[in-house]
């Protein structure tokens, strides 16, 4: 072993050596000492293990316990972070990997089957006979039995770097069903190493040996082998498009030449269109190939499947604050936009969170072990208590006790509230369901005339019953009318186009003066009601053909009529939110506390302030716009079997923490007929939303036992649960009602609603939306309001972006403009924008370079430097600092700094040089230097 | 911090930029030469180069101690795997080598000169693997019976097991590491792409941990997003020191000494004196005639001679004619021509 003789920690090497090693190309520093293992007998500082740590512990004295406390502080403890860190990353870590696994299974499947295929198509064209094989020459048939099988797999990503793993993995999977598998890269398929590198990388892969001759027959007779034999082999190019073509053709010619001694695939993945093998192989190759395309999962998906696995779920135990959150969707959004540096910002928020914050070594444990375990030890114990208080929403929350077991109590409770917090965010996420057009339109409406309300805007309101004028009018009808009526073929294929899809309102934009001016000689201020069962013979009646026709037209003109393209833009949007963005917004503390402030006065004031027309008033616990309140927002318009599905991941998310049979009343009430259709008037709906509440209350009474939050547990938990029973008898008896119309017809179904009836309702519906706060509220607390949460959540933002994006374009810049302020120096200091003598060079020059343009005259540079430099004539400072006998004479000591001066000018340049921020003179132009950085 | 700003920042970078250009264009361009100022002599200029005197050493070496407390910090983020990227204005080479030899002593730490012109990556290589494997060696003193025995030495083998190697699933315990220390990651020696590609290579090897700086401020640009997120996993750490950058920038001409068309002719005039009478006042034009005529050279033989002394000294380059005849030329401004003549003919 020998540990090296320099020495490790003392003083520097000598100065020859240094300027040795400076003009070395490399050079050890030192060996590794062995110093480690000897501290580790000794017990004073590098204990990994606690197990280890707790017997001798026992036999010191207290005094020496102490004195070890501190120790540990550096010691033992950034030990015990780095393992724990380790624990979790890992963690972590295989979740992601799980995740995206599983997110691209189907797609992995698909592939292996497709190989299998054509594996057999390969094998079947094999009537060669084995001992013709074995010749070291590919046998010569016809071009069109050459044929590469070839699968495209188009990533959807130009962000090649996510897919890195996805191929890794899609190589594993592949192994494992027996295939022999190669994976290449662009990097093998370099102009420079031509053809043998990706044959030397092939062959590395499959025979495990590095030639330097490469032949592909060595991969012929390889196969040939006792156990290679009989399987298909794959080869994965990950990045066609960063391939060097001609290589990549001539290696595809080659595999093709010799597709029956060796029966490859060839697997390729594609980051733009399927047509890149097109754009990077020439004709005669790509006859070659025998193409199947697969396509792996969009980036937004497998985004929402980490974080709902790694953020929203309890995964490690690690979770951020909502600042971080904010800040790494934006990243995601705007800087890069990959997944890879999502995780990576992840990681290092992870590595910053173990490395600030004392306490957080607990997260190793309590992810792997019961809770409280972690802190049997009395030495940790003692390091525990010792931080504990320091941390301020404990001081916050308990006043007074301070002992182990109180901090091991709120421990395992914030370890609950964790997953409730989980829990509440999921089913908010699953309320966005893709691919509904329809139902949007009644959002825009409300909105529209909310917004009418409120700006006291005179404006035609049309009550539209979607149900029936949806499908009661025959299209083709109305299209007849229209051109019985004398309208243009042009208007009547708008009105067509309409009615297939909402999404037409952007075409109308243009129109949309033209049309309103029309709409409005026609209709004005018309209100009109448009109930079922009145159908086409309402055609009949009306005043002008236009207003039927556009009471018929329905959705699209509502949403044209009542001109609110912001709210159109808004309900467009509405499809797209990804869970990032709900976690951002859960996770906002300030938001929460001015949900909870707002709620409790509204839970106390006058009710009737509330009146059920507002829809959109009952909901100020959210942010206007926010994501959240959208979302219960879509829960009133989800259709029948949305809703459905809905609930049973409801269902399953909460059976998911407490193993309890959920009542069996969803489950008949969902198989009621009357109600499910009743959804769709979006009436009873607030029902199934109070119902899923009572759900998660029932469930929560029984965690209540268990031990809730302690927020939770002083909450309104039984007054929540007092209204949902009131609710639900009331939600009962329309029930036993509605069960006796059930079979009526359709019609009579709507008589029956009367009055009284709708008064009950919106009694019912008003308390449905408060209770609805009140479990958001106390559900879906964010992480940074718990007690204790330090230990957990990584808040520092700035700490972050500091390590994940190195800005050293501005800061070099910031360096050299400021370095004053960087160097905290006084003499400097206190200058404003004057450049004084005592400033850094470097700093002087490049602050005189910000007044050129983007040349600078060496000439006049110069001569602004060393009028800076000798500064003032009245000041002295410079050169009484530079010689002695500059006091005394005048002349003489610039004509003798002249040299100086000049050689300090030439070390800035240099230096301007290193950071890249000049270029130096060209032949062409000899007197000037170019800058290249301009601004911060 | 803001984080809403990188849109706007885009905005002002490229308005600055267009601004800059502006005032390049309209302002009148300075006409001023180099030559003008006095320059002093070369060989003057870098004993004072070398010896300027240093500002601010007080609080340059505070900064410095006030980096110390972050050291702890920046061993932890080694150990859990990634890599320190140091940058800010000044040199770091001190800060880092201190850092190593202080905090990092249990692990063996090789030192890259990057700001060197050339370095073989390969042998950079091999030591590290050489040095692993001596650490292996001594962490298990029972004899060897997991390593692969008949170890080819490691310098014959290729690029792709070196780092095989050194990425070593073979090793259980994971603290058996080797600091490599990159100064001037983006320095000219290692500025290729090529090269890069290796060194992230080597950084994604599970036995190695990476410390580098840059000074560039365009070096992020070196790397593509593979590199970035996958191999060298950076934590940025932004540590001016304003400490010059002397060893950096041994290697860099200094500005006013070389390139102005003065120096140029002092250099040719020096040549030119240094040679024999008759090679001194031979003209340009006419050659061998010429010269003939006025019994210079003798023979076609003794001119080439000279010819390739000049050549030798770059006073004289050829350039080939479009009717394929060689041409001479003197490669020096018509106006230093002058001067050097004058300055000869005092």
């Amino acid at each position: 072993m020998a540990p090296s003789s320099t020495p490790t920690n003392s003083s520097p090497p000598s100065t020859s050596a240094t300027v040795d090693n400076n003009l070395q190309p490399f050079f050890v520093l030192h060996k590794a000492s062995s110093g480690k293992s000897e501290r580790n007998s000794t017990g004073s500082a590098q204990t990994r293990r606690r197990v280890d740590l707790s017997p001798s512990l026992q036999a010191n004295s207290k005094k020496l316990e102490v004195q070890r406390v501190e120790e540990c502080d550096d010691g033992c403890y950034v030990n015990l972070r780095v393992e724990a860190f380790e624990i979790v990353w890992s963690k972590i870590e295989s979740t992601i990997k799980n995740v995206l696994r599983d997110v691209n299974t189907n797609v992995f499947n698909e592939i292996h089957q497709w190989v299998r295929q054509s594996f057999n198509t390969i094998m079947s064209f094999r009537t060669v006979a084995f001992h013709e094989a074995t010749g070291a020459y590919p046998i010569i048939t016809d071009v069109s039995s050459k044929q590469l099988f070839t699968g495209l797999v188009l990533t959807k990503n130009m962000e090649f770097v996510d897919d890195l793993l996805t191929f890794e993995e899609l190589g594993l999977h592949l192994k494992s069903q027996g295939c022999h598998v190669a994976n290449l890269s662009s990097l093998d398929f370099t102009g420079k190493s031509g053809i043998n590198g990706c044959l030397r990388s092939l062959l590395r892969q499959f025979l495990m040996v590095s030639l330097d001759a490469t032949d592909i027959s060595v991969l012929a007779s390889w196969y040939r082998e006792q156990g290679n034999y009989g399987n298909p082999v794959i080869v994965i190019v990950k990045d066609i498009e960063r391939c060097c073509g001609s290589v990549l053709s001539d290696f595809i010619l080659m595999l093709s030449e010799w597709v029956f001694k060796v029966p490859v695939i060839l697997i390729m993945g594609v980051a733009t269109t399927l047509d890149a093998p097109r754009n990077i192989l020439p004709s005669d190759v790509l006859q070659h190939l025998c193409p199947c395309k697969f396509t792996l999962g969009t980036p937004t998906e497998r985004m929402d499947a980490v974080i709902e696995a790694v953020l929203v779920k309890p995964c490690a135990g690690f979770s951020i604050s909502h600042n971080v959150a904010l800040f790494m969707r934006n990243y995601f959004v705007r800087q890069d936009g990959t997944l890879t540096s999502f995780i990576r910002a992840l990681k290092i928020a992870c590595v910053q969170h173990f490395s600030i914050e004392p306490l957080s070594f607990i997260l190793g444990g309590l992810s792997s072990e019961e809770d409280g375990e972690v802190l049997q030890d009395g030495l940790l114990l003692q390091m525990v208590s010792k931080h504990v208080f320091d941390l301020p929403s404990y001081a916050r929350n308990k006043k007074g006790e301070q002992n182990g077991e109180s901090f091991a109590c709120g421990l395992s409770e914030m370890k609950k509230s964790q997953k409730h917090w989980g829990i509440m965010v999921l089913p908010i996420k699953e309320t966005f369901v893709k691919g509904r057009q329809i139902l949007d339109v009644i959002l825009i409406a409300n909105e529209a005339v909310e917004v009418c309300r409120k700006a006291k805007k005179e404006g035609i309101v049309f009550k539209v019953d979607l149900e029936k004028a949806y499908d009661y009018i025959d299209r083709d009808f109305l299209d007849f009318i229209l051109q019985v009526k004398g309208f243009g073929q042009r208007w009547r294929k708008w009105i067509k186009r309409f009615l297939s899809s909402v999404k037409t309102y952007l075409f109308f934009k243009k129109w949309k003066a033209k049309v309103l001016g029309f709409l409005e000689s026609s209709i004005k201020k018309v209100e009109i009601r448009l109930e079922g069962g009145k159908k086409p013979a309402y055609l009949e009646e009306g005043d002008s053909p236009s207003s039927k026709l556009l009471l018929l037209a329905y959705p699209p003109i509502i949403s044209l009529f009542t001109v609110f393209p912001s709210c159109l833009y808004e309900a467009g949007k509405y499809g797209k939110i990804g869970l990032l963005d709900l976690l951002c917004e859960a996770l906002d503390p300030e938001l929460y506390n001015f949900r909870t402030s707002d709620t409790r006065t509204k839970l106390e004031g006058d009710p009737s302030l509330i009146s059920s027309n507002h829809c959109r008033k009952q909901y100020p616990l959210f942010r206007k716009g926010g994501f959240i309140s959208q979302a219960v927002w879509k829960v009133r318009d989800l259709p029948i079997a949305q809703l459905c599905e809905l609930l049973q991941r409801w269902e399953e998310l909460t059976v998911d923490v407490i193993k309890i049979v959920l009542p069996n009343i969803v489950k008949t009430i969902l198989c009621n007929r009357y109600y499910l259709e009743a959804f769709v008037h979006h009436t009873f709906l607030p029902y199934l939303i109070v119902l899923c509440l009572y759900i998660t209350a029932i469930v929560y009474r029984n965690v209540d036992e268990l031990g809730l939050p302690f927020e939770l547990r002083h909450s309104q938990l039984p007054c929540i649960h007092e209204k949902l029973k009131e609710l639900r008898s009331v939600l009962e008896l329309v029930s036993s009602k509605s069960s006796k119309e059930d079979m009526a017809v359709i019609s009579k179904r709507h008589a029956s609603r009367n009055r009284l009836y709708i008064d009950d309702t919106e009694a019912v519906y008003e308390k449905a939306t408060v209770l609805m706060e009140c479990m958001i509220r106390d559900y879906m607390l964010p992480i940074e309001c718990l007690p204790l949460h330090e230990v957990f959540c990584f808040k520092n933002v700035e700490k972050l972006q500091l390590a994940l994006i190195g800005d050293p374009r501005r800061r070099i810049q910031v360096d050299l403009l400021e370095s004053h302020i960087i160097l905290r120096c006084r003499c400097c200091s206190g200058s404003g924008n004057i450049l004084l003598p005592t400033m850094h060079d470097t700093s002087i020059m490049y602050n005189l370079a910000q007044e050129h343009g983007d040349l600078i005259n060496l000439h006049d540079w110069y001569q602004s430097f060393k009028s800076t430099v000798l500064g003032p004539r009245s000041k002295r400072k410079l050169k009484s600092k530079q010689s002695p006998l500059s006091k005394k004479r005048k002349n003489e000591p610039e004509s003798l700094s002249e040299a100086a001066i000049q050689a300090r000018f030439c070390r800035a340049v240099t230096e301007l040089q290193i950071t890249g921020l000049i270029r130096m003179p060209t032949k062409r132009r000899p007197d000037f230097v170019q800058r290249v950085a301009f601004g911060l | 911090m803001d984080i809403n700003d990188g849109e706007e920042d885009e905005f002002g970078f490229s308005r600055n930029y267009f601004l800059a250009k502006d005032l390049a264009a309209s302002g009148k361009k300075s006409t001023h030469k180099l030559s003008d100022i006095d320059l002093v002599d070369e060989q003057e200029l870098r004993a004072e180069a070398s010896n300027v005197e240093p500002k601010h050493e007080k609080e340059i070496e505070s900064l410095m101690e006030s980096y110390k407390s972050l050291y702890s910090k920046w061993v932890f983020e080694l150990r859990c795997g990634f890599g320190l990227l140091m940058y800010g204005f000044g040199s770091k080479k001190a800060l880092i080598e201190d850092f190593a030899s202080t905090a990092l002593t249990e692990y063996s730490v090789v030192v890259i000169n990057g700001y060197l012109q050339s370095i073989n990556i390969k042998q950079v290589v091999i030591t590290l693997a050489e040095l692993l494997w001596d650490q292996l060696k001594s962490k298990r003193r029972t004899p060897s019976r997991n390593l692969p025995k008949a170890q080819q030495p490691f310098n014959t083998r290729s690029m792709d097991d070196l780092l095989a190697f050194l990425d070593g699933s073979q090793v259980e315990e994971n603290d058996c590491v080797v600091c490599v220390v990159i100064h001037n990651i983006d320095g000219p020696g290692l500025r290729d792409s090529e090269t890069q590609q290796y060194l992230a290579q080597i950084a994604s090897c599970s036995q190695i941990r990476i410390v580098a700086s840059i000074d560039h401020v365009n070096a992020p640009l070196l790397w593509d997003k593979k590199m970035v997120h996958t191999q060298f996993n950076w934590c940025w750490y932004h540590v001016p020191t304003f400490v010059p950058y002397k060893v950096e920038g041994m290697f860099f001409p200094l500005i006013l000494a070389h390139g102005g068309s003065a120096q140029s002719a002092k250099t040719a005039a020096i040549v030119l004196l240094s040679l024999t009478p008759n090679a001194q006042s031979m003209p340009i034009d006419n050659l061998y005639t010429v010269s003939r005529e006025r019994f210079l050279v003798s023979s076609q033989v003794t001119l080439n001679s000279h010819l390739t002394e000049f050549k030798d000294h770059e006073l004289v380059k050829t350039r080939r004619h479009s009717d394929g005849q060689d041409c001479l030329y003197i490669p020096l401004a018509s106006e230093a021509l002058e001067k050097l003549l004058s300055d000869m003919y005092q």
